[in-house]
């Protein structure tokens, strides 16, 4: 996990915290689409090998 | 004793006294009695009250003195108990708050972003996104095959390739006359508006003074329709000042030179000028001098 999806999901606890759903949910949905992305990266990689 | 006290009356009195007698002296007696010992009583009574107060008074401010140090001793020592409690507390909430907080946190996010790996891996399987690359790849490199093959095999057929190479030829040639002809078109052009520019000029000094259509010639002669429409007339009448300012001057010096020279010289002068010479221009200033 690199440092960006840290500061993201201690962002989406802060809002949780601050009962900020809305940004909350955007900040997950951030964290998910890295993490796809992620996943996406290394199976083209995988391809390329 | 009460009965030693009748019995010593009625010995004394060898009974004279009746028993009645000697029961109110009985009485009375023991009222005497009775009354100062009441009397000694109290007095003993508060004398031992006054003793006793004295000393109680004493015990208790000594009691009072004695728990008062006491209690100064145990409120000290729960002060100093409490406040080392509490700075145990302190402390432990510090570390807790900075520490503990930080490894919490860290695990916390930890948690959070391996259950998102997890469910993830749940909602959108690892097999699935290898398989999704590779149908893309596939795509992309099936529609760069399929261009490659539609051209090759285009140019491969030979009257196809033949065709395509003469109508590259055909549009070849015809982008060089195009251009050619945008060439010819432009030198057209220009010489058209020069013609017309040329016949416009010609229209308007066709009745002029021939100095006034060299002039203007001079001036014109290489521009266009539509700056000669715009600006003839104003050339025009700067001409005609310039020549009233030329012959104004012209009038000056003659009517100096008038005082030196002859004046029947300059008459047969100017009678003969006139004949020889058509320009208008000349005639308005020779016109002027023979005056004089």
């Amino acid at each position: 996990m690199d440092n960006k999806q840290k500061a993201l999901i201690t962002n989406f606890l802060k809002c949780l915290t601050e009962k900020d759903y809305s940004n909350a949910k955007k900040t997950l949905q951030q964290v998910m689409d890295i993490k796809l992305q992620n996943r996406i990266q290394n199976a083209v990689k995988d391809l390329k090998k | 004793m009460s009965k030693n006290v009748v019995d010593v009356l009625k010995e004394a009195t060898k009974d004279i006294l009746s028993e009645q007698t000697l029961n109110e002296i009985q009485q009375a007696f023991e009222a005497s009695v009775n009354e100062k010992v009441k009397i000694h009583v109290e007095k003993a009574l508060s004398e031992q009250d006054e003793d006793h107060s004295k000393k109680l008074e004493a015990l208790v401010e000594a009691i009072d003195k004695d728990h008062v140090a006491k209690l100064n001793k145990v409120v000290s020592a729960i002060d100093e108990n409490h406040s080392g409690k509490l700075k145990a507390i302190v402390e432990k909430y510090q570390g807790a708050l900075s520490n503990e907080a930080k490894s919490f946190k860290k695990e916390t996010i930890n948690d959070i972003s391996t259950y998102l790996e997890a469910y993830l891996d749940e909602v959108v399987p690892a097999e699935d996104i290898k398989k999704a690359v590779a149908n893309r790849k596939a795509n992309d490199t099936l529609a760069k095959v399929r261009n490659l093959l539609a051209v090759d095999a285009a140019i491969a057929q030979e009257s196809i390739r033949e065709a395509v190479l003469d109508g590259k030829k055909q549009l070849d040639e015809a982008r060089k006359e195009l251009e050619s002809a945008k060439g010819r078109v432009v030198v057209l052009e220009k010489e058209l508006n020069k013609a017309q520019a040329s016949l416009l000029l010609e229209q308007k000094t066709r009745e002029l003074p021939e100095n006034k259509k060299k002039f203007i010639h001079k001036l014109m002669g290489n521009k266009d329709v539509a700056f000669i429409n715009e600006n003839y007339d104003y050339t025009l009448k700067l001409f005609n000042k310039t020549e009233e300012e030329r012959l104004s001057n012209i009038r000056d010096e003659a009517a100096k030179q008038t005082e030196t020279v002859d004046r029947v010289v300059v008459e047969e002068a100017a009678a003969e000028k006139p004949a020889s010479n058509d320009d208008d221009s000349t005639n308005g200033y020779l016109s002027e001098l023979s005056r004089w």
